[in-house]
This record gives structure tokens, C-alpha cells and sequence, in this order.
């Protein structure tokens, strides 16, 4: 590729310097080889032809923009007439006619017909190309086969220059001259590219292409008229002279109509602009609804396309939050809102405060009251902002959307402009659809935000449940002659239920099942404290009595006053199965011993209720002796409180058929059947309370 | 979900607070708010007439906690009356018996306050 390059470059170069020799030689000696000048005029074509094919590959394919091309087209042909115009103040003979011949009157002639004749001869190769590249700019069915056709005659018309002598023309190659000129009418009507240009490249089409209309009118006089361009052209090769001549006249052609077409596209230019703006902006804005996760891009966006879509001066975007409690918010006019200033361009927070701080109704005010867009032709003047008279302000005119979701205001959107009556139906129409569509985004990423937030404590919750599990016994203690089991669940992810075991000594197992009033995260707080409470109290405390006093002691001073601890504390020496119980407010003991059954209930106070005094002077203790087979059940009100979906409570009585009716059970298999008991009774596994449940069964 | 209705009537210079349906964590904030009422009027003598209600749960005992020690400071009661054996056994299972008085009818405790101090005239 570079190879064929090179050579489309050096043969020609060759090719011109040795015309120009053998130019220079006739001068002076005057030789008559046959065919001479018909060789020399097909080398010089031959040549040009070689250069429009390095000139054609080099051109780039894409993104063609017209506005530079036609830029660097006047610049080389003003470049080319200065270079003619200066050739002509040369100190040269000229050329003589001679035959219907031009014979150079001296070397300085031949130089410069050569410079010339190679100069405008590229020139209008690349104008060729150029041309080329306008008509294809928006092809059509036909576009390459007129301008094929066009290719076509103009090669025929140079052809048809070969049997003729620079000074003289023949009919035919008039005839094929003619039919390239029509051809070059037809192919100058693709013009269609103009409609898509911005305004601003319009604007640039009509500037240069009035200069190179005027710049290429000169171009065809000097090529048509007896000139020294137009003698240097004859005199070098006819065929190119004919190149030049008809791609002049096809420039001035197609130029001329970009010129007058782009001058009645101007009109209409700035509404095309800002319908093609609108249309990328909105899909740009559907595009951003998709990518919410960056809440301070999207409003930003949001209002940066409103201002460039309107070329409005600001914009702001605010955010209104859903009516609260009466307690929270600023209160004007009777909402109570928080709004919130989330993006705004080109305007201060204190200008938007200025506006906002007026005596009476704000525009906000204005746009909740009434839900429907605002536009504000003079803010000096309209009657519904009066307020605004005073104001100092270079804001004239005001467009103001609110963002609706669900029938409810979620923002409201302000443009502003410093002139009056700045915007239009088209302005309000557009920007209510952005409206719409940042609605739809705003409240997608809130509704993200929102279930991220609920992930997040989710999460957190179940860390707790996690760590919850972890303060309740993790296995159970294994004493010879005790059987023990216990089951713990709470209603929602964590609960205030506690059970626990203490080994206080070779002989001694401390029990302790304990409910904290209340359910879920606050109790599970309680809870924690009460372990801490029970594993440090519970070893220095000879008695369940003297635990509980110390106990209440601790959870009165860190509790708060609307919430309790019920508690029943139980010591079991096992090596007698003399079991000692206090209560603290806890439901009772059931204790079962051959084939009775009761509820061990000593008096006692709930936890953290009242002061020690009262507390010491109450509490009771009551012992039992175990023998074989006697089963205690220890547990918190989620057992007995259970409800059913008729309001009914499982109960004492039930809990108490249920044991005696298992007590030949192991420990395991009377709680599965208190268990499979309250289910069935309940008619579902969901209880709404915390529920726990210790058994201990007595075998020696 | 549940209904909870509070009645207060004023019986000399006793305010008695008639409660109705399910105290729990959802209405306790009710019977609380009407307790603070009465202390932020200056009215101590309180009796609280469980006639009606149906249910009580632990957070329902909780409110009465609360307020307690701020009423008998000033030298007034919180005085319980009319329980059904139901909501009774939750009251008695905490040991609230050891620190309220407790009454079958509420004329007893009307008559317990006219039994003790004066009638102190506080309006307003």
C-alpha cells in the first residue's frame, strides 16, 4: 500500500520534470518527432490521473465535515489566484500565437505556465474529491450512478480535446462540454446534507460559501477569458485546461447552491437545533433512568439538559419530602414539608433563598397548591407572584414543573431566564416530559436507596439474632441423674427471654429463667444485661432469695421506669434433689410429683418494679424435695399466653394436662409435647411472644 | 388492631380513669398519655376502673410504673379497681398486689380517698 503510494506520487513528479525539459529544449531547438505532442499530452493526463489516485487514498472515509471541507477549498483556491496573480507581475514574455499554437517567449513563460498548469490542476483534483464527498454525504438511490455519469463526460470531454490545437475547439468536444455542465447541474442539487447541520455550521456554510462563490466567479473568468492562466493552461495541456474549466464551473455550481439552500434552511436552522437537541436530550435522560445508584448525578443531569434544552440562564431542582407528623419540618402556609435544594446550575443557594423568602406564597406554595406546571411571563408583572414586585432579581421569566408520583408532589423543577416571556409551548412541553422522566428516576433511586437501607438492617438484625443466640447456654450442663433440655425462640429476630444454667459448686446447679416486659430490640438489651447480672450475682449468692434482692438491686438502677424483669431462680442440690425456688413476678413453677400436679408460686415482685426494702421483706422462698421421676417445668408467658386465632390463651390448665399426661416421657419428649400441643392449639408454628421452655426431670 | 378506649370521670376530688378492650404495646401509649395528663393538672388521686378491659399485657403494667412514684410523692395514689380475674392473675403474678392497692368495686376506693387526707381543692 505504501509501495503503490510512493509510486502514484514519484511517477507523475518524473513525469512533469521531464515535460518541462523537453519543453525548455523546444524552445530553442526546434524538433518534429511524430506524435510527440499527442505523448506529452497523454503523459500530463496520465499523470493528473496518478495524483487523483494518491490524493483519492489518502482522503479519510470517516466523519466528513463539510463545513472544514469547504473551508480548506477557498483557502487553496486563494491560494492558487494569489500564486496566479503573482506569476503575473513576473517579468516574462508571455506567449505568442504561432498555428493555432502558443509558443513560450522565454524560460521564465514555461516555468510559470508549468507551476500553474501542475497547481490548478491538483487543486481541482482535490476539488473533485471534495465534491465527491459532499454529494455522497447523504446518499440516495441514483447518487453514485449521476455522479459516475458525470465522471464519465468529463473524461470524454478531455478525450475529445486530443486531436485539438490549444487555440482552436471542435463541436463534439462542445457537445460533451455541454453535457458535463447538465450533468454537473444534476449532480449540484445533492444538497440534502444541509438540513442536518447544527445552526452554527450553517452560519459557517453561508459565510464561506458566498466567499468561495465570489472567490471561484474569478476562477472561471480567469480560465475562460484570454488570460495568462487560461494561455498558460492551453499552452501546457488542453485536456487539462478543459479539467480545470469544468470542474471550476462545477464548483461555482455546487457552491452556489449549498450558498442559497443553507440560506433558506437558516429560517428554520434554530428550530431544527433544538428539536434535535430535545430528542438526544431525552434519550440521554431515559438512558440516566437506568443508572440511579448516584443520586447527585441524576438531578445533576436533570437539570443541567433542562437549562441547555430551553438555553435557559438557571435551573434548580428541589425536592419536597412527604408530609410528617405536624412535630418535624418547617411550617409555611400550613404544610408542613422539608424541601430540599438538590442540584442547581448557574444560580446561588442565596438567590434561591432570596426567592423563597418572599412575604406570601412562594412559587413553591404556588405549585403545591395548584399541581400544574407555572409559567411566569414577567416576574415584575404577574399578577400571582405580587410579592416578586420588589425583588431584587435579574430573573424576568419563570417555568416551573412539579415532579408528580402517585398524584403526590415529590419536587418541583425551576427554569429561569433574564428575559421576559422566555419560554414557549415547546419549551414547557419539553420540559415537562423531563419532569416526568427524572420523577421516574428520582424515585427509583429512592425506592433502591430505601431497600438497601431495609438489606442493611436486615442484616444487622440477624447479626444480633446471631450474638443473641450465643449469650443462652450453648450446651446444656450433663449431671448424673438429671435429665435437662430447653428451647428458646423469640417472636421477631431477637427477643428479652433468657434462660441459663450455673455449675455454684460440686453439689449446686443454679436455674434461672428470666422475661424482660416488652418484646424485641430493647428487651434483647435487658437481656444481655440480665446474663451479665446472673453470671456474676448467681456465685456469691447462697440463696435464690438473697440472688433475687441483689439482682433487683442491679436492675433498678440501670432500667428505665416502664420496664421489668420477671425472674424464677432456682437452686438444686443434686446431689438430695432438695430444689429451692424463688419468684421474682415470673410465672409460676409446675412441678410434677407422682400423679400430683401444681404451680409453685412464692410471692415476689417483678425486677427493677421497686426498692430493695420491699423486695427483701416479700420475696419467698419454697422447697421441694424431688424424687424419682418428679419433672419441673420452667418457662416464660409466650407458653401460657400463647393466643389462637379466636383470642384464646393456652393457659395454665392446658400446660398442666399436657404435662401430666407425658410425665412418663423423658425430659426431651414432654417438651415436644408441650411443643406439638400449643402448635396445634394455635393452628400454626408463629407465636407473637418470646417463648422459652426448660424442663428438668428427676431420675434418681 | 386491637380497640382501647379511656373514659376519665371525675368523682369529687377524684379523677377515675375507665379503661375499655386491650392494653398493650400498641395502646399503651394511650393510658400514658392520659395519666401524664392528669399529673401535668395536678390531679393525684387516681383510680383506675378495669371494668371493661380485656386484656392486659406486660408493656399495659409498665405505664403504672412509670407514673407511681411521681403521684405518691405528691401525696395522691394510683389506686386499681374492678379487675377481672384474668387481668388480675397478670397483675398478681408480678406481685403488683404488694405495691397497689387493689379493690373489687371502685366505691371502696373512692371511699379509701375520702378516708384519707383532705380534699385538697386544686383547679385548674
Amino acid at each position: 500500500m505504501r509501495f503503490r503510494r510512493l509510486f502514484y506520487i514519484v511517477v507523475p513528479s518524473v513525469l512533469f520534470f521531464l515535460i518541462f525539459i523537453s519543453d525548455a529544449i523546444r524552445k530553442n531547438v526546434h524538433f518534429e518527432i511524430a506524435g510527440f505532442t499527442l505523448i506529452r499530452e497523454l503523459a500530463i493526463l496520465l499523470s493528473f490521473f496518478l495524483l487523483y489516485l494518491y490524493l483519492q487514498s489518502g482522503t479519510l472515509k470517516s466523519e466528513y465535515q463539510p463545513v472544514r471541507a469547504l473551508r480548506t477549498t477557498f483557502i487553496y483556491l486563494v491560494a492558487l489566484l494569489s500564486f496566479n496573480g503573482f506569476v503575473a507581475f513576473l517579468p516574462q514574455g508571455g506567449f505568442e500565437s504561432k498555428d493555432l499554437f502558443l509558443v513560450p517567449l522565454d524560460y521564465t513563460t514555461i516555468f510559470s505556465a508549468t507551476i500553474l498548469g501542475i497547481g490548478s490542476g491538483i487543486f481541482c483534483l482535490s476539488l473533485l474529491i471534495s465534491l465527491r464527498q459532499f454529494v455522497y454525504l447523504r446518499r440516495r438511490k441514483g447518487t453514485r450512478r449521476w455522479f459516475a455519469f458525470f465522471l464519465v463526460f468529463l473524461l470524454v470531454t478531455i478525450v475529445a480535446t486530443l486531436n485539438l490545437r490549444p487555440m482552436e475547439t471542435s463541436t463534439w468536444n462542445l457537445v460533451f462540454f455541454g453535457l458535463t455542465v447538465c450533468l454537473m447541474v444534476v449532480n449540484s442539487f445533492r444538497q440534502t446534507w444541509i438540513v442536518y447541520l447544527s445552526r452554527k455550521e450553517k452560519i459557517s456554510i453561508i459565510i464561506y460559501g458566498f466567499l468561495g462563490l465570489l472567490t471561484f466567479a474569478l476562477f472561471d473568468v480567469q480560465v475562460s477569458q484570454m488570460t495568462l492562466l487560461n494561455k498558460s493552461l492551453l499552452y501546457y495541456s488542453y485536456g487539462l485546461r478543459e479539467f480545470v474549466l469544468v470542474m471550476g464551473i462545477f464548483g461555482t455550481l455546487y457552491i452556489g447552491m449549498m450558498f442559497i439552500s443553507t440560506l433558506f434552511h437558516l429560517p428554520t436552522a434554530e428550530a431544527l437545533d433544538r428539536k434535535m437537541t430535545e430528542f438526544a436530550s431525552l434519550q440521554n435522560l431515559s438512558r440516566l433512568v437506568r443508572q440511579v445508584f448516584d443520586f447527585n448525578e441524576l438531578v445533576g443531569t436533570v437539570t443541567k439538559m433542562t437549562l441547555e434544552v430551553c438555553e435557559a440562564k438557571s435551573a434548580w431542582l428541589e425536592l419536597v419530602e412527604r408530609p410528617r407528623s405536624a412535630h418535624t419540618g418547617e411550617d409555611r402556609g400550613g404544610k408542613t414539608r422539608n424541601v430540599e435544594i438538590v442540584a442547581r446550575q448557574n444560580i446561588s443557594q442565596e438567590k434561591i433563598s432570596q426567592l423563597n423568602s418572599v412575604d406570601g406564597p412562594t412559587l413553591r406554595d404556588l405549585i403545591l397548591d395548584q399541581q400544574k406546571v407555572l409559567v411566569i411571563d414577567n416576574v415584575k408583572k404577574d399578577r400571582r407572584i405580587k410579592q416578586f414586585k420588589r425583588l431584587e432579581t435579574s430573573i424576568r421569566s419563570l417555568l416551573v414543573v412539579p415532579l408528580i408520583s402517585h398524584t403526590e408532589i415529590i419536587g418541583v423543577l425551576y427554569v429561569a431566564k433574564d428575559i421576559p416571556a422566555g419560554f414557549d409551548k415547546d419549551d414547557v412541553n419539553v420540559v415537562s416530559a423531563f419532569a416526568d422522566q427524572a420523577t421516574i428516576a428520582i424515585e427509583n433511586s429512592r425506592l433502591i436507596k430505601e431497600s438497601l437501607e431495609r438489606e442493611r438492617l436486615y442484616r444487622e438484625m440477624m447479626v444480633a439474632q446471631e450474638m443473641q443466640r450465643r449469650l443462652l447456654p450453648q450446651a446444656l450442663p450433663v449431671i448424673d441423674g438429671i435429665e435437662l433440655t430447653a428451647i428458646s425462640s423469640p417472636a421477631f429476630e431477637v427477643g428479652g427471654d433468657y434462660y441459663d444454667f450455673m455449675q455454684l459448686n460440686q453439689k449446686q446447679l443454679g436455674i434461672v429463667v428470666a422475661d424482660v416486659s416488652g418484646k424485641g430490640v430493647s428487651a434483647a438489651f435487658y437481656m444481655a444485661e440480665v446474663k451479665g447480672i446472673f453470671q456474676s450475682l448467681s456465685k456469691i449468692c447462697t440463696s435464690p432469695k438473697e440472688f433475687l434482692i441483689k439482682a433487683n438491686d442491679a436492675l433498678r438502677e440501670s432500667i428505665d421506669r416502664k420496664s421489668f424483669v420477671s425472674m424464677v431462680y432456682s437452686i438444686l442440690d443434686t446431689e438430695t434433689g432438695e430444689l429451692t425456688i424463688s419468684r421474682a413476678g415470673h410465672c409460676p413453677v409446675l412441678y410434677l410429683s407422682g400423679e400430683t400436679v401444681e404451680y409453685i408460686k412464692p410471692v415476689g415482685l417483678g425486677l427493677g418494679l421497686t426498692d430493695g426494702a420491699i423486695v427483701e421483706e416479700v420475696t419467698q422462698e419454697v422447697q421441694v424435695r424431688l424424687r424419682r421421676d418428679d419433672v419441673c417445668v420452667f418457662y416464660t408467658d409466650g407458653i401460657t399466653e400463647a393466643r389462637n386465632g379466636d383470642g384464646e390463651e393456652f393457659g395454665y390448665d392446658r400446660l398442666l394436662k399436657v404435662v401430666r399426661e407425658a410425665r412418663g416421657d423423658s425430659a426431651e419428649g414432654i417438651k415436644e409435647r408441650v411443643l406439638h400441643d400449643i402448635y396445634d392449639f394455635l393452628g400454626s408454628d408463629v407465636v407473637d411472644d418470646d417463648v422459652t421452655l426448660v424442663i428438668l426431670k428427676w431420675l434418681k | 388492631m386491637s380497640e382501647f378506649r379511656i373514659t376519665n370521670r371525675e368523682v369529687g376530688h377524684v379523677n377515675v380513669l375507665e379503661l375499655k378492650g386491650y392494653l398493650d404495646a400498641h395502646t399503651a401509649p394511650d393510658l400514658e398519655r392520659a395519666l401524664q395528663d392528669l399529673i401535668d393538672g395536678k390531679k393525684y388521686r387516681i383510680i383506675v376502673n378495669f371494668q371493661e378491659l380485656s386484656y392486659i399485657s406486660s408493656a399495659g403494667l409498665g405505664v403504672f410504673m412509670a407514673f407511681i412514684e411521681d403521684v405518691r410523692k405528691n401525696k395522691g395514689d394510683i389506686k386499681l379497681s374492678n379487675m377481672s380475674s384474668k387481668v388480675y392473675n397478670v397483675f398478681d403474678l408480678l406481685g403488683f398486689p404488694i405495691l397497689y392497692e387493689i379493690f373489687k368495686e371502685e366505691r371502696e376506693a373512692l371511699e379509701k380517698y375520702g378516708a384519707g387526707s383532705k380534699p385538697t381543692s386544686v383547679k385548674g
